[in-house]
């Protein structure tokens, strides 16, 4: 599901006209272009019933949006926030039944060098899918 | 007679056979009635006596769980037509325990009494149903 989010996002234009084919799990390569996006899963399982798999599964994804200024990590979560809220459909062979965005911060990188801090925007997003 | 986990008493609607298990199911419950017959008089010292023998006894099953099929909701609407599938047998099923080749089960006919269904838009179909009984209700114990 986490690699079809990422399809998700990189069919979308708006998208890739501002980090390219830069969309990363786990994390973002150290001193890459900027701006990129990390996708995290923080928790999730499938419905259970008495059944076993009810075919239907549920996961929180984190979106973090990285820019060299505020400016352009509040762009790329504009264009994440354009693709993937409210979306309903196929991509990369995962059926979506809803994703929602449930959370959105800031946040900003610490360091000793303060002209190499990244600006991020981390969104949470409330991910329903067939599986 | 061992612990077990909730998923092993399997709850069964309908007039098939084999009969089918309800889908969808998380939660089961079952709730054994018997009003008594109060036959407290003058001589009861002001300590109120119940007849050994019940007034009325009634079983009542419920069931809720993920919405995986139509059968239940078919079933209510069927129960105004001339071929009502209201009233149907039921079975609540247990786990077989160690050396039993048969589970121990509460059997007998079950009114669709209600059927309710919710969906919320940040999360999955689910369902309610309760069955009243009807009639003699058989416990059959496992063997």
């Amino acid at each position: 599901m986490e690699a079809a989010i990422r399809t998700r996002l990189l069919a979308t234009a708006g998208v890739t006209a501002l980090v390219s084919q830069r969309v990363y799990g786990g994390s973002r390569p150290q001193g890459g272009a900027l701006p990129d996006i990390v996708i995290h899963r923080v928790s999730g399982a499938p419905v259970y019933t008495d059944d076993g798999n009810s075919g239907l599964s549920s996961a929180r994804i984190q979106v973090d949006c990285y820019g060299a200024t505020y400016a352009a990590a509040k762009g790329v979560a504009g264009a994440v926030f354009n693709s993937l809220s409210d979306f309903v459909g196929t991509s990369g062979g995962v059926t979506f039944q809803n994703i929602l965005l449930e959370a959105e911060r800031d946040f900003r990188e610490g360091g000793s060098n303060a002209s190499e801090y990244l600006f991020s925007t981390q969104m949470d997003f409330e991910v329903w899918f067939e599986r | 007679m061992a612990a077990n986990v909730g998923r092993t008493i399997t709850v069964y609607w309908g007039g098939d056979s084999p009969q089918i298990a309800v889908a969808g199911i998380r939660e089961k419950g079952i709730t054994l009635s018997g009003e008594a017959v109060d036959i407290t008089n003058d001589d009861s010292n002001g300590w109120r006596e119940l007849l050994d023998a019940p007034q009325m006894n009634t079983v009542e099953l419920s069931v809720s769980g993920v919405l995986l099929d139509d059968t239940l909701r078919a079933d209510w609407f069927a129960g105004a037509s001339a071929t009502s599938r209201r009233l149907q047998a039921a079975t609540f099923e247990y786990p077989l325990e160690t050396g039993q080749s048969t589970p121990a089960k509460i059997t007998g006919d079950f009114y669709l009494q209600e059927f309710a269904e919710t969906g919320n838009h940040d999360g999955e179909i689910t369902f309610e149903a309760t069955f009243a009984s009807s009639g003699v209700i058989t416990y059959t114990a496992g063997s």
